[in-house]
Parts: C-alpha cells; structure tokens; sequence
C-alpha cells in the first residue's frame, strides 16, 4: 500500500472517532441531572427554563436530542459555566491558550531534555550514566504528577521562594498589547523585556514539572532505539571508515534512532495534555485544567464537558498527525498494516 | 547427542496432564529466577511484597477504625499534629485523620482497587481482543473500530469527566477507570493472536479435528498471553497512581483511607508548613507504582528477548 493511501484511510477514521467522542460526551452530559441544567443561568425565570427545554427537546428521543446538543456547539453555545460566571464559549478561548502554552513549552523541555538524555545514556550503554538515566526514566513514569507538583512548589515557593504561582503579575502584563494569547509570544511581539521575564519566570516551574514525565518517556525511547541502531551493520561501517565515534552517533545512528522517537513524542503529548489538568490546578495556573477541576468542585457540569470535548479533540488531532508524519518517516509501518 | 531423533519417528504420545503442569511451573519459576536476577527487579519485587504484606494484614497492624475501617478514623483533640506525636507517629491531617492509618490502610485499599480494576479490565480486554483475533473478518473491523475511539480518548480527562457525572466516591473512580482500561488489553491479545495463528501447530490441530475452541484454549492462547501478563504488571501499578490522581483531583469521598486522598487533604497545610500529610501520601504512591513499574520491566526483559539488557 502507498503511503498516500495509509495517510487517506486514517483521515477517513477521523470522521467516526470524531462522532463517537462527541456522542460520549453528550451521553455523559444527560447521564444524572436535568439535560438543560448546563445551559441554565442563575437568575432564569420559568419561562426561559422552558423556551430552553424547547430549544434543546428535552422531550424528543435521544438522537433528537445530540442533534440540537451538536448543533448548539457547533454554534458556539456550550452552555454556562458556573465556575466563571459567564458562557462557556466566552472562557474557553483564554483558558485553552493557557493550557497550550504551559503544554507547549513543557512539551520543548521533554524532546530537548529527551532526546539528549537518551543519546547520552544510550552511547554509554550499560555504564554509570546509562543507570542513572535508567533510574531517572523509571521514576518519571511512576512519579505521581500530583505529588511531584506539590513538593515542586514546597521546593521553589517555600524554602527557596524564587517561583510565583499563578501565570502573570498584573503590573508587566497590562503594559502589553496581547495578540496571540501566549503570554511569551506576545511579549517578545511588544518587545517588552520585563513582561517577558515575568512570563518566563512563572511559566519555568510548571512547565519543566509537567515536562518531566514525557522527558522520561522520550528519553527511554530514545536510548533504546539508539542502542538497536548502534547494532546495526552501517554503523560499524562508519567506524571502519574511521569516523569519529560522535560523529558515528550524530550523523548516523542519533538520526535512525528519531524515527521511532517521533510516536513517542506524540503519544507523550497526550499525557503532557492530561498532565496539565492536575499541574495547573497545584500552580494556579488558568487553564483548562484548574477551570475543569474548579468544576468538579462546584458540581458545574458544563465546564467539565466542555473541557473534555476540547481536550479529545486536540487529542485525536495530535495522534492523527503523529501517524502521518511517522507513516512519511518510516514506510514499514505502512506495509505492516 | 544419542537422544536426537527423527521427529517422525517419534511417537505422537501426549505427556500426561501433571507432566505438562510441571513444565510449565519449571518454565514460570525459571523466568522469574532469571528476572529477579536483576537488581531493579529484585528491588521492585521486595518492595511489592512489603507493600502487600501490608495490605494484607493491615488488621493486624493498626486495629481497623469501625464501622467502616476504610474511613481514616478522627482524633479531633489533635488536629495537624506534627510526625511523632503521642499515638500519632506520622501525626494527624486537618480532621485529625491520622496519617499512618491512612498509610497502611491506603495500602489495603490500593491493593483492592489494582485487583478489581486489573481483573475486570484484563478479561473484558481479552475477551473482546481474542474474538476479534480469532474470528476475524467483519467481527474484527467492528470490535477495533470501537477499540480505536476507545483508545482515541485521553484517559485521564474522560475518567474525571466518567467520575464528575456519576458523583465522587471512590467506587465510581473504580468504575471509570475499569471502563477506560480494557481497550489496551484487546489490541495487545489480537496482535499476539493473529501472529500466533500463523503457526504451523495451528495447522496440525486443525488438521486433526480439534473444534476451534480447543485449539483457542490449548494453542492459541497460552502462546499469546505473555505480553498481556506483562501489562497486567504494568497496570497494577498504573491503576493506582491513576486513582490517586482522580481522588487528588477531588473525586474520592472526604476522609477515605487512600494515598491520593491524602495528599489531597494535606495540600492546604503545605502553605503552613505542614508538610507530613501530602509527603507520606504522595511517597506511597511513588513506592507502589515504581515497585510494578519496575517488576513489570523486568519481566519483559526476561519475556522479550529482542529487548534483553538494554
């Protein structure tokens, strides 16, 4: 098979996996509860609560009912968020900005960090450095984020109080004009040095705390696959034509070993992505996470499913284009399906 | 060299039933021998057993709290009092919850949540996993159409989501979590099926009549197993962590003996210097998932020899 054809047949999947995750959620929003209470505003009087069980067929079958649910999102109408006293579409863009850059720039430390620790520990195979960065691996994928957070901010706000909670001091931020929504974009945009510090200085712990894990994840991959090409026959040619055992690794083998790196990094997205929900919530940092646990505890159902659904979507998203770029990188993977 | 033979010569005699048993327990004692030769996965395992052990008999080590010795019981005349306190060696939480208590029965109710949730989700996985395999063909397309958007989801969100709309307790953490968990469990087991179908002692079986529920339950399955045994391991411990996580988030019912529970209740405090109540609980979990974590490497290690020593 083409490699065009295995990249049409899982955009084809897209459709259907779109639609299961929308149904789930709806099904989740009517499970326990009145349907329409997500839409409902503190100061209703009777005849709104009913124009909006009109509008959304709390009477009508099921499949009637996720119409009107489907049509109201695509609308933009996600109902009323509680939590923030306000429509839910009206919040969720600056809460999803904040969640992509906390993800994004814990995402460059775990490749950074990942890829530079695998290649390290893997060219050292089986010595003191290898253990170490065994030992480093294992104790990222089983560090409880929650955990790992708190002593973070134990660390960095108590003891030695260099890290501030929270995404911006007032001050610097209001000096600058805000045009993508990424507080560090937007300051080197201003070219406003010390709001760019400000953004920097809150953003380092959580993002380097939510990138621990992928960096174990990606680090574990890479040493491994480099170990596997270090193995292989093209490699011992390098050396025989008398190259540089660095330049053995960086030109030849660190190369190879990308490849499987390359899912790796995609699937560590997704649990940065969920990470996030938990690392914003101990940081204080207002993104889709604190906003969906700030949810929980207030019982604001709309909230949450509106989280959900965007966190889903970007979720398929990234996995959709991590297989693409790997069925490019590697065509095996194509012919084994 | 005198016993090779000619395999046709052999005569097709099936071992007795013992004798096949024995082998196999010689096969499964000697991989974890060879595993447990490993540093990492002797750590993980001794600390799999102290954690246990703990669970297990934790009636005996701290007398249960009644009516229900899940629930931390309350000292309120002690309220946040610091590790080494009169009847308090780890010391109190907030409500006067004392903390070793919830250690020790964190680790029973830890224990508890890792079976259910590895038992149900593994045979459900396997289940479903093993008819799309097996069967094949239009079976197949559908069970991992529904294996793909189940895989699709990220795990934790919907799990909080799942935990949110049914209401927090730590049952519903269990259901939600069990409900996200078999899909991993299904596309290991077709895999392994659809290679080990291409097995010639397939062929033979077929060829000797067997139904296709004997060579399922006698050939193909005990070949595939393995990685899903490795899983299971890794599950175990993932579970836990994964629980701790939603319960931290505040979807476990207020004073339940649980690790993430605790860290939960002892955040606050942190600010306060109160620091013994969110580190003991966190430790725990850290113990409990680097311990299956470790184990569970070790066991593919042994298991898949492509990935020996590295």
């Amino acid at each position: 098979m083409q490699v065009r054809q295995y990249v049409i047949r899982r955009l084809l999947k897209l459709p259907l996996v779109l639609f299961a995750v929308t149904v789930i959620v709806f099904g989740l929003s009517r499970i326990g509860g009145n349907p329409i209470a997500i839409y409902l505003e503190h100061d209703f009087s009777q005849e709104q609560v009913a124009a909006l069980e009109e509008r959304y067929g709390v009477d009508e079958p099921l499949p009637v009912q996720y119409l009107a649910w489907i049509g109201g999102v695509l609308r933009g109408d996600l109902g009323w968020s509680g939590v923030s006293v306000a429509p839910v579409s009206d919040v969720l863009p600056s809460r999803f900005v904040a969640t992509m850059e906390l993800a994004t720039a814990g995402m460059v430390l775990a490749v950074l960090f990942g890829i530079g620790l695998g290649t390290y520990a893997g060219a050292r195979r089986n010595r003191f450095a290898d253990h170490l960065t065994r030992v480093l691996t294992v104790s990222g994928a089983s560090l409880p984020l929650f955990w790992f957070a708190l002593l973070m901010v134990i660390l960095f706000y108590l003891v030695i109080p260099i890290a501030p909670l929270g995404r911006f001091e007032e001050g610097p931020y209001s000096q600058i004009v805000h045009v993508t929504g990424f507080y560090t974009v937007d300051a080197v945009l201003n070219l406003n040095v010390s709001a760019l510090l400000d953004a920097l200085r809150h953003l380092a712990l959580p993002a380097f705390v939510l990138g621990f894990e992928g960096m174990a994840v990606v680090a574990r991959m890479m040493r491994s696959s480099l170990v596997e090409e270090l193995g292989e026959d093209y490699v011992d040619s390098a050396r025989a034509k008398g190259l540089p055992e660095r330049l053995v690794i960086r030109r030849h083998a660190r190369r190879n070993a990308l490849v499987p790196t390359v899912t790796v990094i995609g699937l560590s997205w997704g649990v940065l992505l969920q990470g996030s929900v938990v690392v914003e919530n101990v940081f204080r940092w207002p993104g889709m996470g604190q906003w969906a646990t700030d949810g929980i505890i207030r019982g604001d159902r709309a909230t949450i499913m509106a989280v959900v659904l965007v966190t889903s979507l970007v979720f398929l998203v990234v996995n959709l284009v991590v297989d693409v770029v790997y069925a490019y990188l590697d065509r095996r993977v194509v012919l084994g399906t | 060299m005198s016993d090779i033979t000619h395999p046709i010569a052999r005569a097709p005699v099936p071992p007795a039933r013992w004798d096949v048993t024995r082998a196999r327990l010689r096969r499964v004692g000697g991989l974890a021998r060879q595993a447990l030769r490993s540093p990492t996965t002797l750590i993980g395992a001794i600390i799999i057993t102290v954690l246990v052990g703990m669970a297990v008999f934790a009636p005996l080590l701290i007398e249960p709290n009644s009516p229900d010795p899940y629930q931390m019981p309350r000292d309120w005349d002690n309220v946040n009092a610091p590790p080494g306190t009169a009847g308090h060696v780890l010391g109190t939480g907030p409500d006067g919850g004392d903390v070793l208590y919830a250690v020790v029965w964190g680790a029973r109710t830890s224990l508890r949540l890792a079976i259910i949730v590895v038992t149900l989700t593994s045979v459900v996985g396997i289940t479903i996993g093993s008819l799309a395999g097996f069967l094949g063909g239009r079976w197949d397309d559908v069970l991992m159409r529904i294996v793909d958007v189940a895989l699709a989801v990220p795990e934790l969100v919907m799990a909080l989501a799942i935990a949110a709309v049914l209401g927090p307790s730590f049952r519903n953490i269990i259901l939600a979590i069990s409900i996200l968990g078999w899909p991993k469990y299904a596309r290991i087991i077709r895999g392994q099926i659809l290679h080990v179908r291409e097995n010639e002692y397939v062929d033979a079986a077929k060829v000797m009549g067997d139904s296709r529920w004997r060579i399922y339950r006698k050939d193909v399955l005990p070949n595939a197993i393995t990685p899903v045994i490795v899983q299971a391991t890794l599950e175990a411990g993932h579970v836990v962590l994964f629980a701790a996580t939603l319960s931290f988030i505040g979807l476990a019912e207020p004073g339940l003996a649980e690790w993430g529970n605790l860290v939960s209740s002892g955040r606050e405090g942190i600010i306060a210097g109160r620091w013994w109540v969110a580190t003991f609980g966190g430790a725990m979990v850290f113990l409990w998932s680097l311990a299956f974590n470790l184990v569970g490497d070790g066991m593919r290690d042994v298991l898949d020899p492509r990935t020996e020593g590295r």
